[in-house]
């Protein structure tokens, strides 16, 4: 189980991947952060947006191509040396860990506001994490499986949209570019949490089978995401109009809501139930990644026993600091920050890629002389 | 002198390092040593003879196992009125008996396994050869309709106990000189033989060498059923789910074979188990491929639609009635309502007593006679469910949950996967009795976590879904026509993959 | 040392099963609230009349109405929870009942918990009523030969939504016209009349505020110029569909989906003048005998019916200037055309200067089976 098979995936995989890191808690709230900055022209500052992120995608795997078939983790033990090395992977760890306890919270915190608001957290955490660490448990390849679920469920969700179809203005949406060619693309430079889950790549990379397809695959699944974040923002703005989308929190629960369906009235709990799988992939990758770069850091890839503590102690520790946030705001505030410290981190890749010119003359130069 | 297995269902492999046990010259070193062999085995019958020219000779044989006549009638006379010279050829290779299957030895520990399996074995004085003659015959039931996986049309055999006519009713059913059978011997006390099926140039021979080292390994006193290799040989102990696909079916197994799988037969269990296989294969029956392709693939759906209720029907009302008021249609509020005020237990406590008497039911009918359990059925659906409802134990609603549950886990066309289906239900109810509809979904995708990690025999479980296989996923939910379907699945990795000439 | 993990896991489950259940809400035990009427009180508070259906009562199809002033929505359901012997819900709730008097200061606070609170139904109808909503349910649930009131009631907006009588306005729907700039919301009006509950047409809205209101007939129209009709009988009436005989006074036809086309204008002083075509298709159901198969008789017909119907469009939206209220979205349509045009002035103060105008021209596509 714990061979190195289990984590092999395919350049499909990796398509699925990228998507499960991108699509899950941002976009949630992605239309109504948008709709406060540029109003009803939020899926133009996404096109924009998605172009950079592409970008972005393009020179990260540029990067680890130089360092064929290692991840960033002895990138940094190559680069800096031993000790600086194991310091920044330890940063660049808690960094992914932080990530995924503030996506935990934002999962359970999803969950009481839709459907349990008595649970106690702890408990519904403690449960919501389940099917994350088994999965974890047993490698990559599994965790892309299960992921397949997810593009099949976004497809869905689309379907959902098409519900709805006949109550969308597109008066909503008109004149397109109001708010100003300049400010929409000052907005779709500014970080969003919505995008980040590309720079997983960098975690991932020596387990992909056919190295030659990973940028096209990773672009695809790039231009999936920012599809299906033009197609969400633009519906959303046409429905519910830019004023009322500033004054929701989560519009596509909204959304959900807003549907009255035949018989069942209410088909809200229903979404949450298609989300629900979305979710549990999202926080899935970056769990994945956090504890797979702790087991390369340690070194103990192939040691069960010893996998398996750091596992369950991993798992506690994220659920408890998963309680650490104080309320909503903070969290809010927090998770927004996210897509910033992403792009340090892709910043910290490329410092890494030009180091690796330096290092790679001085070898040269070493030779030479 | 090396044993040669002549006959492949004789594949006896000689247990214990005493290979050294030789047919000695002296007949009455061999008597010594057969008596030691077989004190207190009433069946054995030992039989001192002489030929014709005053050779003292021995045969042995079980008696219930062999032919008796035949052996009175053929081989007793020939036997008596040939001389001892005549018997074996010069090179003691041959021998002179009128039998269609004989066999020669010189080791006592290969002779008594053949004796064990209905070969009487003739010793000869001044030989140290003795001949084994292939005279099996003993009491077998005749081959009977399946009666686990029923069929409305195509062929109705069942596989009985006996290996040999199984593998015989397997070959009359594909003549070609391809379909092999690898043997092996397992049970380290019964000494069980277990064919390993398949057809060369078209099964994976990476797999079918997989499959018979992990046979091979097998360390058990005795196996009762082909259950009994699944279980150990399945690659994750820890899951509810079949690894491999029973059936009592021939047909199903010569089309699993034709798909490049492999089948394994094991003597004295009426069924074959097929490897590898994915979580689809067991929703699907051979009847689908048998008619229509537009009417087969409205029965798959409906089957797996059947699949999904049979396992979250109750939890989902479970989930609504305790938690999720609001999903309940307008019009159903009043009477659901007004059915379960005089109910006192909580929802989960009333699906599971409806429930487990149910299941109590289903157990008890399989073990009792047959007209027994129908009246039994008849007590327990309709007289236990309707008193319920009076007593106000149960709300009218549950009854007709719990039994659309019932019926539709009935449309699983295999066993093991009712069964497994059936166990999961109850997981998924507790957890939606604690959080609801999210306690479903957490389950669903527990569930679903659990069976992408599965595989068998190294192939993926959920295969033509995750990972996604568009040739093979075509006939999962669906059933295309036989001219869509050119392609063999690809879960057996099959060296040729399409299915026949164009 | 595992042996204790897995009895501590066993001992955790099992008081999870045991204690577990937090928001258990099990049905029975829940009274859900189905209508919601909402007036002033006597002190200016307000005065919330939930309704109820009695589960597990002595008489069957009985229903409970509370009546209780309180200063929030959310305060009825407070205090209907201290004197019902079921937790009371509203997850259920179908229609929310508002007196004209209360939605002339504006009701969009109102609305509000039912878009902030996930348990409340954000697709519940918005209806106003003429007059109280306690007495019009009060009265309602003493209708002996009707189903409970909620039904009673969401069978009859049903009906005429689909007969385009009244808009589908539901909370949403409301939320979205008032928030949306150039877009006002309408609600569907009823009342209590003669001891039974009618539906009287719709109730126009400037901003949160009702302003004004139109009967069944102009409300089919207003939904035609919204583009949002699918059909509805109409009646003509007057001397022009006199007939050659005279017998009877109006012709009977149904209206089918229309075909909108509007078109934008400004005049020197910066005035829109707004032009709204629509095509109407016609089922003629009901006239006289003889000749309603001639060419010449069908468009003589078609004229009266479109110039009828051109007048009466006007009128509807004469009305609708007068109340300053703008469902057709035609400042919505100006803000998506004219978007520095739409900036540079107060919609509110020139909608009702506005010139606008609707042209309506019909087809009979149908007279039934006689000629």
């Amino acid at each position: 189980m714990m061979n190195n098979k289990a984590n092999e995936i395919s350049s499909g995989q990796v398509f699925i991947f990228v998507v499960s890191g991108q699509i899950g808690f941002g976009i949630l709230s992605l239309a109504s952060t948008l709709a406060e900055d540029v109003g009803h022209d939020g899926w133009i500052a996404i096109a924009f947006a998605g172009l950079i992120t592409a970008l972005l995608i393009c020179m990260i795997v540029a990067t680890l191509k130089r360092f064929d078939n290692i991840t960033i983790i002895e990138i940094n033990n190559i680069i800096f040396g031993k000790y600086i090395g194991r310091v920044l992977s330890l940063f660049i760890i808690a960094y992914l860990t932080y990530t995924a306890v503030l996506m935990m919270r934002k999962f359970n915190d999803i969950i009481k506001i839709s459907a349990l608001r008595l649970t106690p957290s702890i408990v519904l955490t403690s449960f919501l994490i389940i099917p994350i660490v088994y999965l974890s448990w047993y490698g990559l390849k599994y965790i892309c499986r299960y992921s397949t679920l997810k593009i099949i469920l976004i497809l869905t969700v689309v379907l959902y949209y098409m519900l709805l179809l006949k109550y969308l203005r597109f008066t909503f949406l008109q004149p397109i570019g109001a708010a100003g060619g300049m400010k929409i693309i000052k907005v779709s430079f500014s970080p969003f949490t919505s995008f980040i889950g590309y720079e997983l790549l960098t975690f991932i990379y020596p387990y992909i089978k056919d190295k030659k397809k990973v940028l096209k695959s990773a672009l695809y699944a790039n231009a999936f995401t920012v599809a299906f974040y033009i197609i969400t923002v633009a519906f959303l703005t046409g429905f519910f109009g830019e004023t009322m989308l500033e004054q929701l929190i989560y519009p596509v629960f909204s959304l959900a809501r807003a549907y009255r369906a035949p018989v069942f009235e209410r088909l809200d709990l229903f979404f949450i139930s298609l989300w629900f799988p979305i979710m549990v992939s999202t926080v899935l990758v970056y769990y994945f990644c956090a504890y797979n770069s702790l087991k390369r850091l340690f070194n103990i890839e192939n040691n069960k026993p010893k996998s398996k503590i750091l596992i369950w102690s991993f798992t506690i520790m994220v659920v408890l600091l998963s309680r650490l946030p104080r309320d909503m705001i903070q969290l809010n505030t927090l998770f927004d920050q996210l897509g910033y410290i992403a792009t340090v981190y892709v910043g910290f890749i490329f410092i890494c890629y030009a180091l690796s010119f330096i290092k790679r003359r001085k070898k040269k130069n070493e030779k030479a002389s | 002198m090396k044993v040669v297995f002549i006959s492949p269902l004789l594949a006896y492999k000689c247990r214990g390092d005493n290979m050294q046990e030789i047919v000695s010259k002296k007949l009455e070193d061999n008597i010594k040593y057969l008596d030691e062999q077989f004190t207190d085995s009433p069946d054995v019958k030992r039989q001192k003879l002489l030929l014709k020219d005053g050779t003292p000779a021995l045969l042995v044989y079980v008696e219930g196992l062999i032919d008796t006549s035949l052996l009175q009638r053929d081989i007793l006379p020939s036997l008596m009125n040939m001389e001892s010279s005549n018997i074996f050829d010069e090179s003691l290779q041959i021998a002179n008996l009128p039998s269609a299957n004989t066999i020669l030895s010189d080791n006592l520990k290969v002779l008594i396994s053949y004796i064990l399996s209905g070969w009487p074995v003739i010793c000869i004085n001044g030989f140290d050869r003795a001949i084994a003659v292939n005279l099996i015959k003993y009491e077998k039931r005749g081959i009977s309709e399946a009666t686990m996986e029923k069929n409305v049309k195509g062929s109705n055999e069942a596989f009985i106990e006996s290996l040999n006519t199984n593998i015989s009713v397997l070959r009359r059913s594909i003549k070609n000189e391809r379909l092999k059978f690898k043997m092996i011997v397992l049970g380290d006390i019964t000494n069980q033989s277990v064919a390993i099926g398949y057809i060369e140039d078209l099964a994976n021979p990476k797999i079918v060498e997989v499959l018979s080292k992990k046979i091979k390994e097998i360390k058990y006193d005795g196996l009762f059923d082909v259950g009994y290799i699944e279980q150990l040989i399945a690659d994750n102990q820890i899951t509810p789910f079949p690894h491999y696909m029973s059936t009592e079916r021939p047909d199903k197994t010569v089309s699993c074979l034709l798909e490049g799988m492999i089948a394994i037969l094991l003597d004295g269990t009426p069924s074959a188990l097929l490897a590898p296989v994915s979580f689809f294969s067991f929703f699907q029956a051979p009847d689908d491929y048998n008619g229509n392709w537009m009417v087969a693939s409205l029965i798959r759906l409906l089957r797996m639609f059947g699949l999904i209720i049979a396992l979250f029907l109750p939890a989902l009302y479970i989930a609504i009635v305790s938690y999720h008021y609001y999903m309940i249609p307008l019009n159903l509020l009043i009477p659901l309502a007004e059915s379960r005020a005089r109910v006192p237990f909580p929802p989960i406590i009333e699906v599971l007593i409806l429930e487990t008497t149910l299941e109590m039911i289903r157990e008890a009918t399989i073990r009792l006679p047959t007209f027994i359990a129908t009246s039994l059925g008849v007590v327990g659906g309709l007289i236990i469910g309707q008193a319920a409802v009076d007593a106000g134990i149960v709300s009218n609603i549950i009854i007709i949950v719990v039994s659309i549950t019932a019926i539709a886990s009935f449309l699983i066309p295999n066993y093991d996967m009712a069964l497994t289906i059936r166990y999961i239900r109850f997981i998924v109810m507790f957890f939606a009795a604690i959080f609801g509809i999210i306690g479903v979904v957490i389950s669903g995708v527990f569930l679903l976590a659990h069976l992408v990690i599965l595989e068998s025999m190294g192939e993926p479980y959920f295969k033509p879904m995750f990972p996604f296989r568009l040739n093979d996923f075509k006939d999962t939910l669906l059933r295309p026509s036989l001219k869509a379907l050119r392609k063999r699945p690809s879960i057996a990795h099959p060296l040729d993959k399409s299915r026949g000439k164009k | 040392m595992k042996r204790l993990l897995k009895l501590l896991a066993l001992f955790i489950s099992l008081t999870l099963l045991l204690t577990g259940c937090w928001d258990q809400r099990v049905f029975e035990q829940i009274g859900y609230i189905l209508s919601v009427g909402i007036e002033p009180s006597e002190n200016d508070n307000l005065l919330i009349t939930s309704v109820y259906p009695v589960i597990g009562g002595a008489e069957k199809g009985t229903v409970d109405i509370i009546s209780k002033e309180a200063i929030i929505v959310r305060g009825a359901r407070t205090h209907s929870r201290t004197m019902a012997p079921k937790l009371i819900e509203g997850g259920k709730v179908q229609q929310v009942l508002i007196s004209d008097s209360l939605a002339k200061d504006g009701i969009h606070d109102l609305l509000e918990i039912f878009q902030r609170d996930v348990t409340l139904p954000a697709v519940a109808f918005v209806v106003i009523v003429e007059g109280s909503p306690q007495e019009l349910l009060k009265k309602a649930i003493e209708f002996k030969t009707k189903p409970r009131v909620s039904f009673y009631l969401y069978q009859l907006l049903e009906n005429n939504v689909k007969l385009s009588n009244i808009p589908n306005t539901k909370v949403f729907d409301f939320d979205i016209n008032f928030f949306a700039p150039g877009l006002d919301p309408i609600v569907p009006l009823i009342k209590l009349e003669n001891g039974l509950i009618k539906i009287s047409g719709s109730a126009l809205f400037s901003e949160d505020k009702m302003t004004g209101k139109l009967g069944h007939q102009e409300t089919n129209l207003l939904l035609g110029m919204m583009d949002q009709f699918k059909y509805a009988d109409f009646i003509f009436s007057g001397s022009d569909f006199s007939g050659k005989n005279g017998e009877k006074q109006g012709v009977a036809v149904t209206l089918f989906k229309s075909k909108r086309k509007v078109s934008i204008n400004f005049d020197e002083e910066g005035k829109p003048i707004v032009e709204i075509k629509l095509n109407y298709i016609i089922n003629l159901d009901e006239f006289e005998w003889d000749d309603t198969m001639e060419p010449k008789v069908q468009e003589d017909l078609e004229k009266k019916f479109g110039s009828n119907l051109t007048n009466m469009s006007n009128d509807v939206i004469k009305k609708l200037q007068e109340a300053n209220s703008d469902p057709i979205g035609i400042g919505d349509m100006i803000r998506a055309k004219y978007y520095d045009y739409w900036n540079s002035i107060d919609w509110k103060e020139m909608y009702q200067e506005a010139d606008i105008k609707a042209n309506v021209e019909v087809e009979i596509e149908n007279v039934g089976i006689i000629k």
